[in-house]
C-alpha cells in the first residue's frame, strides 16, 4: 500500500486523494444513493482532512480517519434531508439500477433494484455498518473506530441489518424461490 | 450449536467468502430452518455485491483533485483578516469622530485663542511698567493708553 504520510508526518493530499477518493465515493454513494451528493461529500471530506491535518493522530490510520469524516458528512446530509422533509425525495432519487457487467439478466437486475430499495429502510447506522463490512470488507475493529462504537455493537448491527434486509425482502416475496447461482 | 449462532457464523463465512466449517455443515444437514437461512442470506449477500457503482475515469478524479487543490492554497485565516480590518476601521472611525467633534473643535479654538491672548497681550505688571514709563515721557499719552486698555 502506498504510504500516505510523508517524512514530515503530514498527509500527502495527492496520494491520499488518488488512493481513497473512489473508495470514499463508493461509501458515500451507497449511503446517500445519490451521485452528485456523494461526489460533493468526497470533496468536502478531503477539504476538511486537509484543513485539520494537524489534528490528525499519527497512531490512527488515515483511511479510518477519512472514512469517519465521510460517514459523518453523509449523516449530516441525511439529517439535513430529513429536516427539509425530503424523505420522499430519497425514494424518487437516482434509483436507476446500474446494469451488470456481464449477462443482462433482467430478473437479477430487478432483484438488485429491490434490494437497493429495501436498503433505504435500514437506519443510517445499520446502512453504514452494512456497507463498510460487506462492500468495503473492513474488519470490525476498524468499523468500530469509524462509527465510534464497540466491536460487539458493530457485529450485532451488521447481523441485524442483514436480518432486517432478509425480512423485508421476504415480506416483498422476493426471497421465496430465489436462489443465487454458485 | 444453537441456530442463532449458526446464522451469525453463516453470515460471517459468506461475508468473508470462506467455506463453512464442518461443524456448521453438520448442523445444516439436520436443521431445515438454518438451510433456509443460509439460502436467504446467500441471496442477500450475493445480490448486494452485484450492485455496481457509477465509474469514473482517472482524468475525472484528476480534475476533481485539481479543483480541490485550488481550495487548499494557504491564505491567512479569514478570522485574522477580519480582525485586522475591523481594528483599522475602528481606529479610523475613532480618529474621525474625535477630530471632527464639536467639543474637540471648541476646546481647540479656546485653547488657541487663550494662547494667542497670552502671547499678544502684556501682563498686568508689564502694563503698569509701560504706563509708568509713558507718564514720565508723555503723561497725556500714558493716560490715553491706560484708558484704551
Amino acid at each position: 500500500m502506498t504510504p500516505v504520510k510523508t517524512d514530515k508526518q503530514e498527509i500527502d493530499l495527492d496520494v491520499c486523494y488518488r488512493e481513497f477518493a473512489p473508495r470514499l465515493f463508493a461509501v458515500a454513494y451507497r449511503i446517500l444513493q445519490n451521485q452528485t451528493d456523494a461526489l460533493d461529500v468526497v470533496q468536502e471530506c478531503f477539504l476538511r482532512a486537509f484543513r485539520n491535518r494537524k489534528k490528525f493522530e499519527a497512531r490512527a490510520r488515515v483511511s479510518t480517519w477519512l472514512y469517519r469524516i465521510t460517514v459523518n458528512l453523509c449523516y449530516d446530509l441525511l439529517r439535513k434531508r430529513t429536516r427539509e422533509k425530503k424523505i420522499e425525495y430519497l425514494d424518487n432519487y437516482d434509483i436507476k439500477s446500474v446494469p451488470f457487467d456481464g449477462e443482462k439478466n433482467l430478473q437479477q437486475e430487478k432483484l438488485v433494484g429491490q434490494i437497493k430499495q429495501e436498503m433505504k429502510k435500514l437506519t443510517p447506522k445499520q446502512r453504514t455498518v452494512f456497507i463498510l463490512r460487506l462492500y468495503e470488507a473492513l474488519p470490525y475493529n476498524e468499523i468500530a473506530r469509524i462509527t465510534r462504537s464497540r466491536v460487539g455493537t458493530v457485529k450485532a448491527t451488521y447481523f441485524q441489518s442483514v436480518m432486517k434486509l432478509r425480512r423485508l425482502l421476504r415480506q416483498r416475496g422476493v426471497l421465496k424461490n430465489e436462489m443465487p447461482a454458485g | 450449536m444453537r441456530c442463532q449462532q449458526v446464522e451469525q457464523l453463516i453470515l460471517e463465512c459468506l461475508t468473508e467468502g470462506v467455506c463453512l466449517p464442518e461443524e456448521i455443515q453438520q448442523h445444516l444437514k439436520q436443521c431445515q430452518h438454518c438451510q433456509q437461512t443460509l439460502a436467504e442470506i446467500k441471496t442477500v449477500v450475493t445480490y448486494c455485491r452485484k450492485e455496481t457503482l457509477p465509474s469514473f475515469s482517472e482524468d475525472f478524479w484528476q480534475q476533481r483533485f485539481l479543483s480541490l487543490r485550488g481550495k487548499t492554497v494557504s491564505v491567512p485565516p479569514l478570522r485574522f483578516i477580519l480582525g485586522l480590518s475591523g481594528s483599522v476601521a475602528i481606529l479610523v472611525m475613532a480618529g474621525l469622530i474625535f477630530f471632527t467633534s464639536p467639543g474637540f473643535r471648541t476646546k481647540f479654538h479656546h485653547e488657541t485663542a487663550s494662547l494667542q491672548e497670552r502671547t499678544l497681550l502684556p501682563s498686568e505688571d508689564e502694563l503698569f511698567q509701560l504706563v509708568d514709563y509713558l507718564k514720565e515721557e508723555d503723561p497725556s499719552l500714558g493716560l490715553q493708553l491706560l484708558l484704551k486698555n
